[in-house]
């Protein structure tokens, strides 16, 4: 069920939280709205489900016009950052809400409902506690009755805001992997919002990088990661070191060493550089288009040595394969760095 | 809810005597202003004995007292419950233009003395009053009738419901309704079924307060009654008048009415913040 937006704007007072947004979502995708806090994610999620009404644009969802619709005749299931479960109700009661208020004709019989209800509590893995209270549950449990809740009036659209944002860290990987393949079993088309840039390349097919109420870039992880298509883009995911350089002779010029662009190259002048700390290697010492720095910090983290270097006086941030690192390295020690690449943006 | 308020883990640095003097004078002054007034009120009812106790209570115009503010009761709380919970509900769970103005009218009747809001009838529907001409005309009497004290009571008595719900409401959020309506509930399903039972609890707690109110409200009411026996007398209005003809046991045997209320009322809250002290908090925090 394809969504296409376009223009979209809602303002808040006098503040566009969402400013003209463009954005065509496919069928069966699964497309993550990514940015940070403030900057229209929620609010555009929102607009989607019916909950909050657009001041200018249009939304099409499966081609009809649903930009004034009721959350109801939209046919979208909603996730809420903190599940909203009915606290008064039990898990089953939960899941089962939608179709006892479901105004089909004729109405779900009660058989029905408990067989929809109990699958879909299979589906989530909850069958054992559908007669527990959601103040009796994990966050987890929590977050998974929600999806089930959200599933069971078979919804043309599954929108999710910040789905794992309040779960610890191995409970979300578990989730994550688990909302993945509940996607590709259903095939409903999946918009969530999140802040996480990790979590958003790993899950979706698509992610929409967000910023005030703008949409900054459209792509799959892959592309948004290799190619920011700005500044903020790839600062947002992970960009690593900010460094000023100067743009010469189709190349970026750190410190006077020339360093490979990966993005297209802005205009000769002074300009900005993103170096990833994945990007820097150790280099022989006097080797041709190498800086030299003195080690600030040395910490093995897992597999990885993760480096805290000083250059010229800036903090620059590198991570090495520590089972690759044979030279000896020691705090205050002066060594030559190679930027493999770097992103380069004007100004 | 002392079960609910973290555990104090400061160590007391006074003496023991001092303590045990602080405890002294907290329980004498509650035994001096509460129990002993409330131990009088049963031994002056009591004091020619049951027999005259009950006679007392079933006396044609004591009786029609009580009907009277039961009556008024059934009344002004069911009112109020609708205005309470529609008032709360517009003011937590939405936002519009006026609703500072809103929430500082549903206190008016907290910070204006009874007897004004009582002369305001008066002056409004008595028959000199404002609307006096039309309702003569129409043969309408509510000024020193029962619609007057019902009324009289509702205004008194609005605020109970309401201050009780929005703290709790807007506590709880709109999240909840929100999924219900994305889940396709209709504005009337969301509210039966999910605004409703949430608030059920400080739903039921406010009518507790709404009712003792209504039943023992004196000063507005004693404006608008006129005093007459067994048509526009409840039962404070009542005790007032007997005890001034010095029929002290009467008056006191429906005093101790209202006493008892009083007492029910009270174990039925406690029992409530006892049971449901979460769904209360806001409350709990307040009182």
């Amino acid at each position: 069920m394809s969504i296409n937006i376009k223009n979209l704007t809602k303002r808040f007072g006098g503040f566009a939280a969402v400013d003209g947004i463009d954005l065509d979502i496919q069928s069966g995708e699964l497309m993550a709205l990514l940015g940070p806090s403030g900057s229209g994610k929620t609010t555009l999620l929102r607009m989607i489900g019916g909950l909050d009404f657009a001041d200018e644009g249009t939304l099409l969802i499966e081609g009809e016009d649903a930009t004034v619709s009721e959350p109801h005749a939209r046919r979208v299931g909603f996730v809420f950052q903190h599940y909203a479960l009915f606290r008064h109700m039990s898990v089953f009661e939960n899941v089962a809400f939608g179709l006892r208020v479901s105004r089909r004709k004729p109405k779900i019989s009660d058989a029905d409902i408990r067989t929809r209800v109990m699958n879909l509590l299979e589906l989530v893995q909850l069958a054992p506690l559908s007669g527990r209270y959601p103040n009796q549950l994990s966050g987890g449990q929590r977050q998974r009755v929600a999806l089930a809740r959200a599933l069971a009036t078979e919804p043309r659209v599954l929108l999710l805001d910040e789905p794992f944002g309040a779960l610890d860290a191995k409970v979300r990987k578990e989730l994550r992997r688990w909302l993945r393949d509940i996607h590709k079993g259903m095939g409903v088309t999946t918009v969530f919002v999140t802040h996480d840039q990790e979590e958003a390349l790993e899950l979706a097919d698509r992610v929409a990088i967000l910023n005030k109420g703008r949409i900054e870039q459209v792509g799959t992880p892959a592309e948004v990661y290799d190619n920011p298509a700005s500044a903020f883009v790839c600062d947002f995911l992970g960009g690593g070191t900010r460094l000023d350089c100067v743009v010469a002779d189709g190349a970026a010029v750190i410190a006077g060493a020339r360093v490979p662009v990966v993005n297209a190259l802005p205009p000769a002048g002074p300009a900005t550089a993103y170096i990833r700390a994945h990007d820097i290697d150790l280099a022989e010492p006097g080797e041709a288009g190498t800086l030299s720095a003195t080690i600030r910090l040395i910490q093995p983290v897992g597999p990885q040595l993760r480096l805290d270097l000083n250059l010229d006086g800036k903090v620059v941030e590198a991570v090495l394969d520590r089972h690759a690192t044979t030279t000896p390295l020691t705090p205050g020690q002066t060594v030559s760095l190679r930027l493999r690449r770097a992103n380069v943006y004007a100004g | 809810m002392s079960g609910h308020a973290p555990k104090s883990r400061v160590t007391v640095a006074e003496p023991g005597w001092v303590k045990a003097l602080i405890m002294l004078a907290g329980l004498g002054f509650l035994g001096f202003f509460i129990l002993l007034p409330l131990a009088a009120v049963f031994t002056e009812a009591l004091r020619r004995g049951l027999g005259a106790y009950f006679e007392a209570l079933v006396e044609p115009d004591a009786l029609a007292a009580i009907k009277l503010t039961l009556l008024v009761a059934v009344i002004a709380v069911p009112v109020n419950v609708v205005f309470g919970v529609a008032a709360a509900w517009a003011i937590a769970k939405h936002k519009f233009p006026g609703k500072s103005l809103l929430l500082t009218l549903i206190d008016l009747p907290f910070s204006v003395s009874p007897v004004i809001s009582g002369l305001v009838y008066v002056l409004l529907f008595g028959a000199h009053g404002l609307m006096g001409p039309f309702l003569r005309e129409h043969g309408v009497q509510i000024v020193f009738a029962v619609p007057g004290l019902v009324l009289a009571t509702m205004f008194i008595t609005f605020p109970f419901v309401a201050r009780e719900l929005i703290p709790l409401m807007q506590a709880q959020g709109v999240d909840e309704e929100e999924a219900a309506i994305t889940l396709g509930a209709s504005g009337w399903q969301t509210f039966r079924r999910v605004t409703l039972p949430n608030i059920r609890w400080g739903l039921l707690y406010g009518v507790l307060l709404c009712n003792a109110r209504a039943m023992g409200e004196f000063g507005a009411v004693s404006v608008v009654s006129g005093h007459i026996r067994g048509e526009t007398n409840t039962m404070p209005l009542h005790v007032e008048i007997l005890y001034n003809e010095y029929n002290f046991v009467a008056a006191f045997a429906v005093a101790s009415l209202l006493a008892i209320l009083a007492l029910v009322t009270l174990v039925a809250k406690s029992l409530l913040e006892w049971r449901h002290g979460a769904e209360l908090a806001a409350t709990a925090r307040r009182h």
